[in-house]
């Protein structure tokens, strides 16, 4: 009860002191410093480092210390591979490794083997670390039932990770308490190890020569080499470490000083972990010879009376600081890559629910932690052998090196794709299930043969199933190559490392001015590299690589504001390609341009008048600078075009705003006062506009409408001849069929038929009118007979040429009737405009494979070739001024390709013209 | 970054071999195995400034 309450107490003294960190900015600010950083890795150093390094160098020798220079190999990687994961990881909000993968995979599948990789081989991990807890509190209160122990600490965890991460919706958020209550349970761990090893010094024991040399066995036979690289994996691959690592570093630059930092002091910190480990070693098996190696610890402890209890508290701490922030980092991965997929869409409180299933799933996981814990004791397990903490620490370690190939796929190999890893990975964690984790959980295992093991069968393993992983991600890459998505997510993670790659950079600061000059000109990039140099407190012939890398990064972070980071990241890494100017904005450059004018540069200035001059070159009005004596002093090309030369006494005669007739064009002019600016007088600015064009727009569009209203009234009267007529030709048609003498019947029979013509012509008529009125296009089938009926109606009306049709049965297109008459009526008026009075136009239409082909002929004057070449230009008529607009062959060839037709000229002068259109059949 | 891979490298090589020739002789690997350890947090410390002025 004694020990609970303490325990309970200390870990409420680590949640005051999150809470504290949590609330006060001080206090936040202290847990962005680079050495807490540094020391909230520590969580490295769980159960398994503080009780469990001497039990596992009493039975594996030398190896231990191999686990805290893992470590220490993988710090020496930071600058190259880890400080570009913490950036991608920041710059796409990755929290898990998980994540990672299914972001530059491209890959649900693979988050979710992800997850189950990591559930697998870290779930046993916690359990061991339950177990330590466990265990010292039986060794140190004798009568406790170690699984009532298990089970309180399991509850007491989730309390906890509840309060310290399990509070926020989103896993990206910071726990600046976490890591403030993780640097000190690190620190205070550090400390109790130190204090153990005081004492174990004061026992002054020293080891046989027999006994050191079992210790180093382990370093001959290359159990030494194998741990130390299952752990160089580990270091930032596992749960808690890429938690800590990555998803708590301090935001933006100073989250990348921290991780430099923790390059040298993260290995510091194990060091001094590790010192005392052997001097206990040597004092346990002096006092306790029989006992477990993982209680060394504690059995050293008990000499000083006040220890005991405070190593208790350092292995609680240590446990619990990994069973937390393990639990955190796994609960992140399984809720997104397990639960989310599965979630409703139209939950109305979601963050509420994700807070929620967040917890639940810690819960899952503790409830699972426990249940394992109790399967080990059941089974014996790594008991059995000792050094279990060790043991499946390795494992554990063995399962998080199958991450390996696919980490490096997503720094520096874009061609690994999302099959390939995944194949990799379920290869490896079947052999690492059927080599390590079976046997060491007691459960019968596949035992690989013993020649092929020697003494090192869990390194032996655990490189045979990363050697399976990688060839099954190399052969599923070749099989099913990466698809165009995911080579885009691998170039993005390429980026992050090339930026930092010095290779890709200039020797000298004037090389940034010339990459940077590509982009904004020579005279800003000056600018910005001066500023940059002034900024680090560099000298201008600095050459040194460290230097020039801290120029690039600060360039490019200033750049960016200017011109985004694709640029930006740009300019500065490729070499020698010229940066596409239309990336660079146009205001961009002008604005660096007069801010460099105003700072006082002459060739920005002349730049900027460059340009401006060149505007005033091209603008499409004529402008001319009067001064106030009536002079000109500037004009540019399209006043001389429009007035002419700017002499005193027309610039007189100009009105100040008005129209005027110049030859045959008509000016519009407007003018301005100008104020004076400096040393320049003010004055007048004239601008005179061409509106030849502009009103001869202006009356083909009230032709246009004048037809337009024509047309209307037409169909207005056609719908009211219609009705008159119908009568009328009934009671001829009724006379007609009466009895009368020959001469009247054929002069009745002449009233019906040209009745019928008229007919004929009214129903064209409305249908043309209809089909203009709609507006909206309603492509429906047109039956081409009826069509060309209507047209051949409507163009007779006007001239009468003999127009022949020629159609076979039943040919039909998709489209709008109205629009159809509307082409074969502009073609037919042409057609018959260019004929002589007894020629023939013929209109034929037929069926080809999967066209309807419609030819209109006729045998009139022909057009010459540059008549063609401008056939369909809008207003372009070789007919006299107010014979025709311009406008019907346009609008041919606009109808006709509304309708997904094409069409083709054929003509020459003297020759006829033959115009073939041709329409997908329906 | 070529320096960091250089450095890791060597760190491997340095503890994964030639350090058991003088673990051979008993009661020498420790200190020469904390000592390369300290050799490595050095090197840590010059990796952490290389991209410093």
């Amino acid at each position: 009860m004694l020990l609970l309450a303490f325990t309970l107490g200390w870990l409420s003294l680590l949640f005051a002191l999150a809470r504290l960190a949590d609330s006060r900015p001080s206090w936040q600010r202290l847990s962005e410093h680079p050495l807490v950083y540094a020391m909230s890795l520590g969580v490295y150093a769980s159960s398994w480092t503080f009780f469990g390094a001497v039990g596992f160098a009493r039975t594996q020798g030398v190896s231990f210390i191999a686990v805290s220079l893992g470590p220490t190999l993988a710090c020496l990687l930071i600058p190259a591979v880890f400080l570009p994961l913490l950036r991608l990881v920041r710059r796409h909000q990755l929290a898990t490794t998980a994540d990672l993968f299914a972001f530059r995979y491209r890959s649900q599948a693979l988050g979710v083997a992800v997850t189950v990789a990591m559930l697998l081989g870290v779930l046993p991990y916690l359990a061991v670390q339950v177990r330590a807890v466990a265990t010292t509190a039986v060794a140190l209160v004798p009568g406790l039932d170690p699984h009532v122990v298990g089970f309180s600490f399991c509850a007491v965890m989730l309390v906890f990770a509840t309060l310290f991460g399990a509070r926020h919706a989103t896993t990206r958020e910071r726990h600046p308490g976490l890591v403030m209550a993780i640097a000190f349970e690190s620190a205070f761990k550090t400390l109790a190890l130190l204090a153990v090893g005081v004492v174990a010094f004061q026992l002054d024991v020293t080891p046989t020569p027999a006994r050191v040399e079992a210790f180093l066995e382990p370093a001959r036979t290359g159990g030494f080499t194998s741990v130390l690289l299952l752990s160089v994996g580990a270091t930032f691959l596992l749960p808690r470490q890429f938690h800590m690592a990555f998803t708590e570093a301090p935001e933006g630059e100073r989250g990348e000083r921290a991780l430099r930092r923790a390059t040298w002091a993260f290995p510091l910190l194990l060091l001094v972990m590790n010192l005392p480990i052997p001097l206990v070693l040597w004092a346990g098996e002096a006092l306790a010879p029989q006992a477990d190696g993982d209680l060394y610890v504690l059995l050293v402890a008990e000499k000083v009376p006040w220890l005991a209890p405070v190593v208790w508290l350092g292995g609680v701490s240590a446990s619990s600081a990994m069973v937390i922030v393990a639990s955190l980092a796994l609960s992140s991965m399984s809720l997104t890559h397990l639960v989310l997929p599965w979630r409703r869409a139209d939950d109305p409180d979601v963050y509420g629910t994700l807070v929620r299933q967040r917890r639940v799933v810690v819960g899952l996981l503790l409830l699972a932690t426990f249940v394992v814990f109790l399967a080990l004791d059941h089974t014996g397990g790594a008991q059995a052998r000792g050094g279990a903490l060790a043991q499946v620490g390795l494992v554990s370690f063995a399962a998080v090196l199958q991450l390996v190939p696919g980490l490096v796929g997503v720094l520096f190999l874009p061609r690994l794709s999302s099959a390939g890893v995944l194949a990799g990975l379920v290869a490896g964690l079947v052999t690492w299930g059927l080599l390590l984790a079976l046997p060491v959980i007691g459960l019968s295992g596949v035992a690989l043969p013993g020649w092929l093991t020697g003494h090192d069968a869990l390194g032996v393993s655990a490189l045979v199933s990363l050697t399976l992983n990688v060839l099954a991600a190399l052969v599923g890459s070749s099989l099913a190559p990466s698809s165009a998505v995911e080579l885009r997510a691998a170039q993005l993670c390429r980026d992050e490392v090339d930026s930092l790659s010095p290779g890709r950079l200039p020797a000298s600061l004037e090389g940034f001015v010339d990459r940077v000059a590509r982009v904004l000109g020579r005279a800003a990039a000056r600018v910005e590299v001066e500023r940059v140099t002034t900024e680090l407190q560099l000298s201008r012939d600095e050459t040194g690589a460290a230097a020039l890398q801290r120029v690039a990064e600060r360039l490019e972070a200033n750049l960016t504001g200017l011109l985004g980071p694709v640029l930006s990241h740009a300019a500065l890494t490729t070499e020698g390609d010229e940066v596409p100017g239309q990336l660079v904005p146009l205001a961009t450059r002008l604005q660096l341009l007069e801010e460099e004018a105003r700072r006082g540069g002459s060739a920005a200035a002349e730049a900027l008048r460059a340009w401006l001059s060149n505007v005033f070159a091209s603008l499409p009005v004529g402008v001319c600078v009067v001064s106030p004596q009536g002079d000109a002093v500037w004009w540019n090309d399209a006043w001389t075009t429009l007035a002419g030369a700017p002499k005193p006494e027309a610039l007189r005669q100009l009105p100040s705003v008005g129209e005027l007739v110049v030859g045959a064009r008509t000016l519009s002019v407007t003018s301005a006062e100008v104020t004076g600016e400096g040393p320049l007088p003010g004055g007048r600015v004239l601008v005179v506009e061409d509106l030849t064009t502009r009103r001869a727009l202006e009356r083909t569009m009230a032709h246009q409408e004048r037809l337009a209203s024509i047309g209307r009234l037409g169909a207005g009267v056609a719908h009211e001849i219609g009705n008159p007529l119908a009568g009328l030709l009934m009671v001829a048609q009724n006379l007609a069929a009466e009895e009368h003498p020959v001469d009247l019947r054929e002069r009745l029979g002449d009233i019906v038929e040209q009745g019928r013509r008229i007919d004929d012509i009214v129903k064209a008529l409305v249908t043309f009118a209809r089909g203009e009125q709609q507006g909206g296009r309603q492509p429906r089938l047109v039956f081409l007979d009826a069509v060309v009926r209507d047209a051949v109606s409507l163009v007779s009306m006007t001239k009468h040429r003999r127009i022949e049709a020629q159609l076979e049965e039943g040919l039909a297109v998709q489209g709008v009737a109205g629009e159809l008459i509307q082409v074969l009526v502009n073609l037919l008026s042409n057609a018959v405009a260019a004929s002589p009075a007894d020629s023939v136009v013929t209109v034929t239409a037929r069926r080809l494979a999967s066209e309807v082909e419609l030819v209109v002929s006729d045998q009139g004057e022909g057009m010459s070739a540059e008549v063609q070449a401008r056939l369909f230009e809008p207003f372009f008529t070789t007919k006299d001024p107010g014979q025709g607009t311009g406008l019907g062959m346009s609008i041919v060839y606009s109808l006709v390709t509304a309708h997904h037709g094409h069409l083709a000229v054929d003509s020459a002068p003297g020759q006829g013209t033959r115009i073939t259109l041709r329409f997908p059949a329906p | 970054m070529a320096r960091s891979w250089l450095t890791f490298g060597f760190g491997v090589l340095l503890l994964a071999s030639p350090l058991r020739l003088v673990w051979a002789r008993p009661g020498a690997w420790a200190g020469a195995v904390f000592v390369a350890w300290a050799g490595l947090v050095v090197a840590g410390l010059w990796l952490s400034k290389e991209r410093r002025g």
